[in-house]
């Protein structure tokens, strides 16, 4: 069989990426939609003020682009926060404030620019009325950044709590399990790491405020906290940032 | 030294369309957004059938006219290329001439095309013949630097490619240096046809050359200077390889690379040809759209439960409920073979993985004459049809069981399938029940399941197929002390145990388009055991055959007769020692187990022999009327059956379809009814008569309105009676007659929401009453699961990095219940006996549930890990599944459902 090729030289010029480069490539046009995309989610999130509108505007979230500009809350985030709270029990008589300490594990991923989604759990003890009581919660955790330092964070998921009273030398003990749902607003610092434009992930320090419902079975637990968050965000590989030439390789 | 500042071409070819040269009436659209028509003829009734395109596996370029390269002329030719079964070019005709004409672009663009060679096409994994639309690109490029190498896109990888360079670059040595092969991230799937690109510096003193994979997936580069090298490569869909690979003198660089998709999603493989509408309530589901639907717990047949005509059960029943028939009423197939039970202990799990399945049919009623025996509804399995590119499979642990399922192709025409599943609840429930409980569970529930399938295609018109399956349910309790559970009871022990196996051979036989027969055999067995102790028991093994023969044929384009025949042997020994079995609509309560009644029997054989036929016309090309015969006899009663159905649907516009449909259908009664201690062996058949009006409405592509009423008139039911008969001067009770009635009517929508936008769902709502009268009764009442609203919304968004999040939400009227008005002391037992009052007259309050399921890929070289959390009832709805009474039956407190319950699972696929 008669077999005869040609190909041609290759520029490499001509295949570099970037927004700057006007170009009917048709490899570059990629990099330039994704630009457009990048702008029309930034756009959306401006306009996010409620937690139901994250159902709403699902299928324009999916819609990620390929490559992304590089970001310190990249990649995943992996962040553990010891927090302050003041309790307060709804049962047959309401109790509280009682001040309570722990502390909460978080593992997650930035989806887009604007979302994160994991898993968040956390536990707290806290005292008074002569009962004891801990209390804690696993569930699912979405975090909406409308800023590049503002956060707001959804939680939903299974809780629990404990009550043990001192009864006669003897440990009675109350327990309740059910739906917990929680929400939470965030800023974040990263120390050292802003100089950097093209810099993917890195340390954040994160103070945290927020609310919990507990288990809302006969007896409910409210909890106001605040926190201080410690996160590392692994950033993204290579391969997934909008890099110039000289610096994807 | 190459001294020509031109070299030549840069030849590039698209493939923009493909066309099945037999008749398309039906059309696709593949991946890439070109448009794919299937062969989908009139009266195909089989499953819709992927349309796999042809693949350039030997792309011949063309040689550029040496006055046009002279004089430096571009220009390119659209072609249409036709391809046979055996992937050989037919013909190559100009579609688009080049221009300027006369220089001999054509010709060269012809020359070439008929020297390719492609894999060919396949629909439904058998090669077809396609023509294909391709353009053929002249284009010269101006060389920067005398490269002294080569661009090589030999797609054999056999060294037969010869660089057309000028005749000076002949004298310049090929010396492969660089060699690599390009695979998707975590399939390891070859990426045909990319180009990739090498290079080295920046700007203007950048230079660099590019290669296109082959159907390996390789590609190559000569004669690189020694140094490191870029390498570059961004196929569409996927995220760009940028890696930097050092060249040395005299040696040879291999690499494989793995470059990853931007997004894993499993529903767009999905590249299907909707098989002609002939059914009027049919409801099809791929394995894969509806693996993530939370509640489900990743398992495909589940997910019927949320169709519309389907009621709720409870969690742990493994029935299906549909359009108000019992449980019975309904056929579940696997592949056309009757199935003794689908779901293992709980509901939870289906027998068969998701690996093995390809999809369901669910038909709610009208079904057509090819199923039988059913008076309820039909659910139809469909196993995969393996074609396996690699040794694949995957591993799914969870907290309730753990399964691993392999594949593997065996040369070309035959591949190979392996599933094995166990649960490990037992261990779970024996760690948590403490040790003083009354009852210790020396098996808790336990199950497993086993499959083999083997697909063999010689060639193009056969096709064999071997499955082997089975499945083992079994749960054994201990009493301490059996007295509390009743006063009669002394059995100290416990057990219940369900298994089946079954091997089905299958020959597939398609010539052509116009005619096609499907041979099947099954044979295997089915071990029931419940008991308690030597007190009660049920012991049934059953050994059955099955023989099936369906073949169609296409008497014109608009004409096509199908027929078969399905005859079914079973060989039963049965030991039952029980008391009185409850029924539908009696009141649930403490068995009377001082009332044991015993009958054996031993190599009971019974058969059932179907035959069916069914016209499939289509006039207009938009009213199709199916009108169909089935006959039945069945031994066990004596009886035969003759059931005409007629199934039509009429597109007014391609987006508005009415359709209707009448039937009758037929079912022996259940094998205790009809035994002569527990039942009445003179029972007959239970009839049916299955009404269906309704229309669809597609919007859009990916949208679909089905809204269909429906009307259900059953006849002859069993129903019991007090009745008796002399027999040998004594009297005896006849226990059950056919003097039963059922009527059911009423509304089911469906809004579906194919897989676009990156969601999927639908929004399924049944509007229903369902009544029963039984004999003697002058009153209709409520079917046990007559639930007038059932709305499920249900859906899954694919989110960026791989995330999926599902969602379920249903709302649905409480099932009806009986009542206890109280109890009477009964001195001798000392035991107050409940009062009821009317079946049925009272309902539990209104279920509503939420689910949500978040699911999460990991990509990884070689393979894919997938972690799970499924939140059933994540707002703790405090759902009422019945009523738990006192000692004297004057107070009653909920019993609640299914409280939050969240459940993590990993699965590995490679």
């Amino acid at each position: 069989m008669r077999r005869i090729q040609y190909r041609p030289v290759f520029e490499p010029k001509d295949v570099a990426w970037g927004p700057k480069i006007e170009t009917n490539d048709s490899r570059r046009s990629r990099t330039v939609s994704h630009d457009e995309v990048s702008q029309g989610h930034e756009g959306t999130a401006s306009a996010m003020v409620a937690v139901l509108l994250v159902m709403l505007l699902l299928p324009a979230i999916a819609a990620a682009e390929t490559l992304e500009k590089p970001a310190l809350k990249q990649g995943y985030y992996f962040s553990l926060t010891p927090a302050f709270e003041l309790v307060f029990v709804d049962s047959k008589q309401n109790f509280g404030p009682w001040p309570s300490g722990g502390g909460q594990l978080r593992m997650g991923e930035a989806l887009t620019r604007w979302l994160d989604l994991g898993l968040a759990g956390g536990v707290s003890v806290a005292k008074g009325n002569d009962l004891r009581l801990i209390h804690g919660h696993f569930g699912v955790e979405a975090t909406l950044k409308p800023t590049r330092f503002w956060a707001f964070g959804v939680q939903a998921g299974m809780g629990f709590a404990d009550f043990t009273r001192q009864k006669s030398g003897m440990a009675e003990v109350i327990g309740r399990f059910g739906a917990t749902y929680g929400l939470t607003v965030q800023y974040d610092f990263f120390p050292g790491s802003r100089k950097d434009p093209l810099k993917s992930g890195g340390l954040a320090l994160t103070p945290m405020a927020g609310v919990y419902l507990g288990p809302a079975d006969t007896t409910s637990v409210y909890s106001i906290f605040i926190g201080l968050s410690v996160s590392w965000w692994t950033g993204l590989s290579k391969n997934k940032l909008d890099l110039p030439l000289e610096k994807a390789f | 030294m190459m001294r020509n500042n031109w070299i030549a071409v840069v030849l590039a070819a698209y493939v923009l369309g493909i066309v099945p040269l037999a008749a398309a009436s039906v059309s696709a659209q593949t991946d890439d957004g070109a448009s794919a028509q299937t062969d989908a003829s009139p009266a195909s009734d089989e499953a819709p059938q992927e349309v796999v395109p042809p693949i350039l596996k030997q792309e011949v370029p063309a040689e550029y006219p040496p006055r046009a390269l002279e004089e430096r002329i571009t220009s390119e030719v659209i072609l249409e290329i036709d391809i046979d079964e055996t992937g050989m070019v037919e013909g190559v005709q100009v579609v688009v001439p080049a221009s300027p004409a006369g220089y001999g672009f054509d010709e060269a663009a012809v020359d070439a095309a008929n020297l390719f060679e492609f894999e060919p096409a396949t629909q439904g994994g058998l090669p077809i013949p396609v023509r294909i639309t391709y353009r053929t690109v002249f284009q010269l490029a101006e060389k920067t630097e005398p490269p002294g190498v080569t661009m090589d896109t030999d797609a054999n990888n056999d060294g037969s490619t010869v660089q057309n360079a000028p005749a000076e670059d002949k004298e310049v040595e090929r010396i492969l240096n660089f060699k690599g092969t390009l695979r998707e991230r975590g399939t390891r799937l070859p990426l045909v046809g990319v180009t990739v690109t090498i290079f080295k510096g920046m700007g203007n003193l950048a230079v660099g050359y590019e290669a296109i994979t082959d159907a390996d997936g390789k590609f190559e580069f000569y004669n690189l200077k020694p140094g490191t090298w870029m390498l570059l490569s961004e196929p569409e869909g996927y995220f760009p390889l940028r890696t930097r690979d050092d060249v040395r003198e005299n040696e040879l660089t291999e690499a494989t690379y793995y470059v990853e998709r931007s997004e894993y999603n499993p529903y767009d493989v999905l590249v299907e040809g909707e098989k002609l509408r002939k059914e009027i309530s049919r409801k099809s589901l791929k394995t894969e759209v509806i693996e993530r639907v939370p509640g489900t717990f990743g398992d495909v047949l589940t997910v019927v439960k949320n169709l519309p005509g389907v009621a709720r059960t409870t969690a742990a029943a493994g029935n299906i409920v549909v359009r108000g028939s019992s449980p019975e009423d309904t056929q579940v197939f696997v592949d056309g073979v009757e199935v003794p039970i689908i779901y293992h202990f709980g509901g939870l799990r289906s027998v068969i993985p998701l690996g093995m399945l390809d999809g369901l049919d669910f038909y709610p009623g009208n079904f057509s004459s090819e199923f039988g025996r059913a008076t309820g509804g039909v659910v139809d399995v469909r196993l995969k049809r393996l074609r396996p590119q690699k040794i694949g499979g995957y591993v799914d642990v969870n907290l309730a069981d753990s399964g691993v399922y392999l594949e593997a192709p065996i040369g070309k025409k035959a591949a190979v399938a392996a599933a094995f599943r166990r649960s490990y609840i037992d261990g779970i429930i024996n760690a948590v029940v403490p040790d003083d409980a009354s009852v210790n569970l020396i098996t808790a529930p336990r199950y497993y399941d086993y499959q083999l399938l083997g697909n063999y295609r010689p060639n193009k018109d056969n096709e064999f197929t071997g499955f082997f399956f089975g499945s083992d349910d079994e749960l054994k309790l201990l009493f301490d002390n059996p007295a509390e559970f009743s006063p009669d009871l002394t059995a100290t022990s416990g057990t219940t145990s369900t298994s089946f196996y079954r091997t089905v051979l299958e020959h597939r036989y398609t010539p052509s388009s116009g005619f096609n027969n499907v041979f099947k055999t099954s044979a295997g067995r089915n071990k029931v055991f419940v008991g308690l102790g030597d007190q009660i028991y049920l012991d049934l093994n059953t050994y059955v055959a099955q023989i099936y023969d369906k073949f169609s044929v296409g008497i014109s384009d608009n004409v096509r007769i199908a027929a078969g025949v399905d005859y079914l042997y079973s060989i039963a020994d049965a030991r039952i020692k029980f008391p009185e079995i409850g029924k539908e609509g009696e009141a649930g309560g403490r068995p009377d187990l001082s009332n044991i009644l015993y009958t054996e029997s031993t190599n009971a054989a019974n058969h059932s022999v179907g035959t069916f036929a069914q016209l499939e016309t289509r006039f207009f090309d938009r009213w199709t009327i199916v009108p169909g015969i089935r006959f039945d006899y069945f031994s066990r009663v004596g009886q035969s059956s003759l059931a005409p159905r007629l199934n039509s649907r009429f597109d007014i516009t391609r987006k508005w379809t009415i359709k209707g449909g009448i039937g009758a259908y037929h079912q022996e009664p259940t094998f205790d009814e009809t035994d002569k201690v527990f039942g009445n062996p003179d029972l007959g058949l239970e009839k049916a008569m299955h009404y269906s009006v309704g229309f669809e409405y597609s919007p859009l592509e990916y949208l679909t309105l089905d809204v269909t009423g429906f009307y259900k008139e059953m006849d002859d039911l069993v129903s019991r009676t007090d009745a008796t008969v002399a027999q040998d001067g004594t009297p005896s009770p006849v226990n059950y007659v056919n003097g039963g009635k059922g009527r059911v009517y009423g509304l089911e929508v469906m809004l579906k929401h194919e897989f676009a936008n990156n969601f999927n769902g639908w929004i399924s709502y049944t509007l229903s009453k369902a009544m029963r009268k039984d004999v003697g009764d002058t009153e209709w009442r409520r079917f046990d699961y007559d639930q007038t609203h059932i709305l499920t919304l249900l859906g899954s968004y694919s989110l960026p990095k791989n995330w999926t999040l599902g969602f379920r939400w249903r709302i649905v009227t409480g099932s009806p219940s009986t009542p206890r008005l109280g109890a009477v002391y009964s001195v001798d037992d000392s035991y107050y006996e409940p009062r009821y009052g009317k079946p049925n007259s009272e309902r539990l309050p209104t279920f509503h549930q939420a689910d949500l399921r978040l699911d999460k890929r990991w990509i990884y070289d070689r393979w894919i890990l997938t972690a799970y959390l499924d939140v059933q009832n994540i707002y703790n709805s405090p759902n009422v599944s019945g009523y738990q009474y006192n000692y004297d039956s004057s107070e009653r407190r909920p019993r609640q459902g299914l409280p939050i319950l969240p459940v993590i699972g990993v699965k590995g696929e490679f």
